[in-house]
This record gives structure tokens, sequence and C-alpha cells, in this order.
């Protein structure tokens, strides 16, 4: 079966459009700054984009993204290894919010990225997956490509040291 | 608990893009799309013909799983000497050996086979109607399915396949390369020291049968530990599974030693199955059993006595002068 050109950049255009607020959901919660996880949800769709327009299908669109994104922020983190939470944290969270409301969710929202960085670094993209962007196990299974009976483990110890943290 | 979990992860879903950022990306991408722009393509619509067309072998072995299913899946619980055991070896292995493809998969295969054939020689053990033939034949097969899970582990690391293994791992395990990194030098560690303190020192039946039951009850432990790791890298859970594999096979022949009375033997199995399982616990960042762990040091300590007085073997060249324990 053929597909035009059109039909395809309308496609990538509408998955912009449903996807670019998760990915970017993921991304801060994973970098925990929020210019950088704009840069890399960019930097996510435009390697996307880069990857059809060599010709080449992709079957799955929404986890073909966090995949690339995921890798994305790997390769962030292996080049920021050295730099502590809090080091993160302080110069990192920048939101370019005002008013009470927004300084109140500001406050949730790093307490949320504090249990998320207090989960073990191979639990924590579930946890993310899951909550933050909710995502169904077989769908992390298939991003991670990993069984979906690891993603579940995973998915279990993560959540047993978020209950810890939440409820002490 | 589940409520207040999604309730407290709920906030984070207020997170979005802003409009002048979405904007921005949009931009940038609309004129990345006119740079680059795409053809029309072929998509793919799956079409059983395609897939069996390329993949024959794969379906002729469906077809046969599926033809003979029953007596296939009843040949997996055979043992020698069983009508069934030849479908076993013969059929069943041979087409799962066929599906084990790269170094790693190739020495998962190979373990699998040992422990399988460690399984057949204990069954024979107790078995009385099998001839001294069949379990002959056995035994050599597991020497032999042995030689080769050691070897196909310890090539792992010299492979450029188990490189690419490595790094695909270290990619999807994301931001845990200070715990991972150690692990594969933990496991060039665990390779040196392979040959340590085989050689005897003679203890008594009843110290041995101790020592050899503290290191069988820490079998399951460690599989579970190895099972729970999931930072290790695919290369180190080889190497691990194959010293559990080695403790499980120097047990068996320590507790065959024992109630033959062949106590020098005993004691070289019981000391083989413990370096294994001190090697594995080195190399693991935990182990499960807190209350277990506290009989370690005792082990350990057992192990380092026995290690001490073969170094004094080594040096002095006089092996009349080891004290015995008995």
């Amino acid at each position: 079966m053929k597909k035009s050109g059109k039909e395809i950049e309308r496609e990538f255009i509408q998955s912009f459009e449903e996807l670019s607020d998760p990915l970017f959901r993921h991304a801060f919660f994973r970098v925990s700054n929020r210019e950088i996880a704009t840069d890399l949800v960019q930097e996510g769709f435009t390697k996307t984009w880069k990857h059809i327009s060599l010709g080449k299908e992709i079957l799955n669109m929404k986890a073909f993204l966090y995949q690339v994104l995921n890798n994305l922020i790997i390769d962030y983190y292996r080049k920021r290894k050295n730099e502590s939470l809090d080091q993160l944290l302080d110069d990192g969270f920048d939101p370019p919010f005002k008013g009470d409301e927004e300084i109140i969710r500001n406050a949730e929202h790093k307490e949320v990225m504090k249990v998320i960085e207090s989960v073990a670094p191979n639990d924590r993209d579930v946890i993310v997956f899951r909550y933050v962007d909710g995502l169904s196990v077989r769908e992390i299974a298939q991003i991670l490509e990993e069984s979906e009976n690891t993603v579940s483990v995973r998915l279990h110890r993560a959540l047993l040291r978020v209950k810890k943290i939440i409820n002490p | 608990m589940t409520d207040k979990i999604d309730k407290f992860f709920n906030k984070a879903t207020t997170v979005n893009l802003s409009n002048a950022e979405k904007e921005n990306i949009r931009n940038a991408l609309f004129s990345q799309m006119e740079d680059l722009p795409v053809k029309d393509i072929n998509v793919t619509t799956f079409a059983w013909e395609t897939f069996f067309y390329r993949h024959t072998l794969a379906t002729a072995l469906v077809v046969v799983l599926l033809l003979g299913g029953a007596t296939t899946t009843l040949a997996e619980k055979a043992f020698p000497g069983d009508l069934l055991y030849g479908i076993k070896t013969k059929v069943n292995e041979q087409v799962l050996g066929f599906f084990a493809r790269g170094s790693i998969s190739k020495a998962q295969w190979h373990l699998e086979l040992a422990e399988r054939r460690l399984r057949d020689v204990e069954y024979l053990s107790k078995e009385t109607s099998v001839s001294e033939e069949i379990k002959q034949d056995v035994r050599q097969k597991l020497e032999e399915e042995t030689r080769q899970a050691e070897e196909s582990a310890d090539n792992l690391t010299e492979t450029g396949e188990d490189q690419a293994a490595i790094s695909d791992v270290s990619k999807k395990e994301s931001i845990v390369e200070e715990a991972s990194q150690p692990n594969i030098t933990t496991f060039s560690a665990l390779k040196v020291t392979d040959d340590i303190g085989t050689t005897s020192l003679v203890l008594s039946h009843e110290e041995l049968q101790m020592r050899n039951q503290e290191v069988m009850k820490k079998i399951p432990l460690l599989r579970r530990a190895i099972l729970e790791n999931k930072e290790l890298l695919p290369t180190v859970i080889i190497g691990l599974k194959k010293e559990l594999f080695l403790a499980e096979k120097a047990i068996f022949e320590a507790s065959e030693s024992l109630e033959k009375g062949l106590l020098e033997n005993a004691e070289s199995f019981v000391i083989k199955a413990e370096d294994s399982v001190i090697k594995i616990e080195d190399t693991l960042p935990f182990v499960p059993d807190i209350s277990e762990r506290k009989t370690d040091k005792k082990f350990s300590n057992k192990n380092m006595e026995v290690g001490n007085a073969l170094e004094s073997i080594r040096k002095d060249g006089e092996r009349e002068s080891v004290p015995s324990k008995n």
C-alpha cells in the first residue's frame, strides 16, 4: 500500500499536537529543567522527521517518539552524570511562571520530582512512564524493549519505594 | 494506597509546554519539513504469505510443534530411561538450540543444557531401574555440557557481539553507568580468581556435610538475587549463572562422595562449591536475605582458614605438615 507525502506530513503534525505535551512532561521530570526538556522534545521530533524523510516507515509513532526521547535523555545524563540532584534543582528548575497559584504548583512539581529522584535509576523511567505519562505496562515494555513482566517487576519495586516516601 | 499514588502523581500532569514554546517547536519543525520533504512510501501491511515465505524454517517448526505439540511437551518432562527422553534431547533441545543466536544467547543455552543434564544425573542417582550404561552416558554428557557452558561463558567478554550487547544495555539502563561499570571489572576479577582452593584438607564427614548444606541453602537465595539485580550486564549475569551452576554441581558431587565415604573427594567438591558461592557474593551488590548473610562471615572465615592453610602448603612445599582437622 502506498502513502502520499502529504498524508505522512499530516500524520506527523497530528502526532506533534497530541504528543508534544506528554513527551515534554516525560523529559521535564527526567531532566528537571524546563528549557532542556523543551530542547530535547524538539530534537526528538526533528530526529524522527529526519528518519521519516529518508523513506523509513514508523509502525508505532508514539512508541518511536518515546524511544527517541528516552535515548536523548540518556545521552543528556551521560554528559551531566557528575551533577547532583541539588545542583540540578538549584540551577535547573526554572519555570517562567508568576503568581501564588504557580508557586504552589512549582512546589508540587518539586515534590513529585524529589520522589521520582529517590527511586533507583533503573526503575525511575518506569515510574515516569506509568504515572506521569500515563502509559500502560504494554506500551512501556514496547518503548524500553523489555518484557511486560520485567516492567511490572520494576514498577512494583519502584511503587514500594514511593509508598514509603509518601506514607512513611 | 494506589489512589493516593495516583493523586500524588496527578500533580505532575499540570506540566505542559507553554503556547510560545509549542509554537517555537512547531515553527522549527515546519521549516525542517520544508527542507527535508518526504516522498510517497510503501507501507507495510501484514501479509501471512510474505511471513511464511520469509520464515520458512520458523513456520516449519511451528507446524511441527503444533502437530507434535503434546508429544514434545510431554518429552520435556522425560528423564533418561523414559521413552520420550530421546525426543527431549534430540528434537526439543535441538530446536531450542537452533534459536540461540549470538554469543550471549548461546552461552545461556549451554548453561541451560548443563543444568538439564545435572537434573538428569541427580534423578539417575536415585533411580535403580536404569542401566549403568545409560547412567555413564548421561554423566559424560553432563561433563561435556559443563565444559561447553564454561567455555562459552568465559569467552563472552572477548567477542565483539558482547560489546554490542553491553552498549545496548548501557543505553537501555539509562542513568546507571556508575552501577554497571564496576560490574564489568568485577566480572573480570571473577575470571582471574577462577581456579583457587581445590586442593584438599581432610575434614570430618559431619563437618563436610554441614558445610555442604550451608552452601546448598544459599543457592536459592543467590539465584533470586541474580534474577532481581536488573542493573547487571548480561555478561555478568552469565558469569554468575555459570558459578551458580558449578556450585550446584559441586554440591551434588560432594553429597555423592560423602555417601560413598570418599571424604577427600567430598572436601574438594565442597571447597569448589564454596568458592563459586563466594565469587557470586563478591560480585552481587546485595543478597536479599540479611539473616542468611549473617552466616557469611563464618563461612568466609572457614574458607579463609582453608585458603591460608593451602597457601602455607604452597610456600613450604611440605604437604605432610598440614594439620588435620579430623
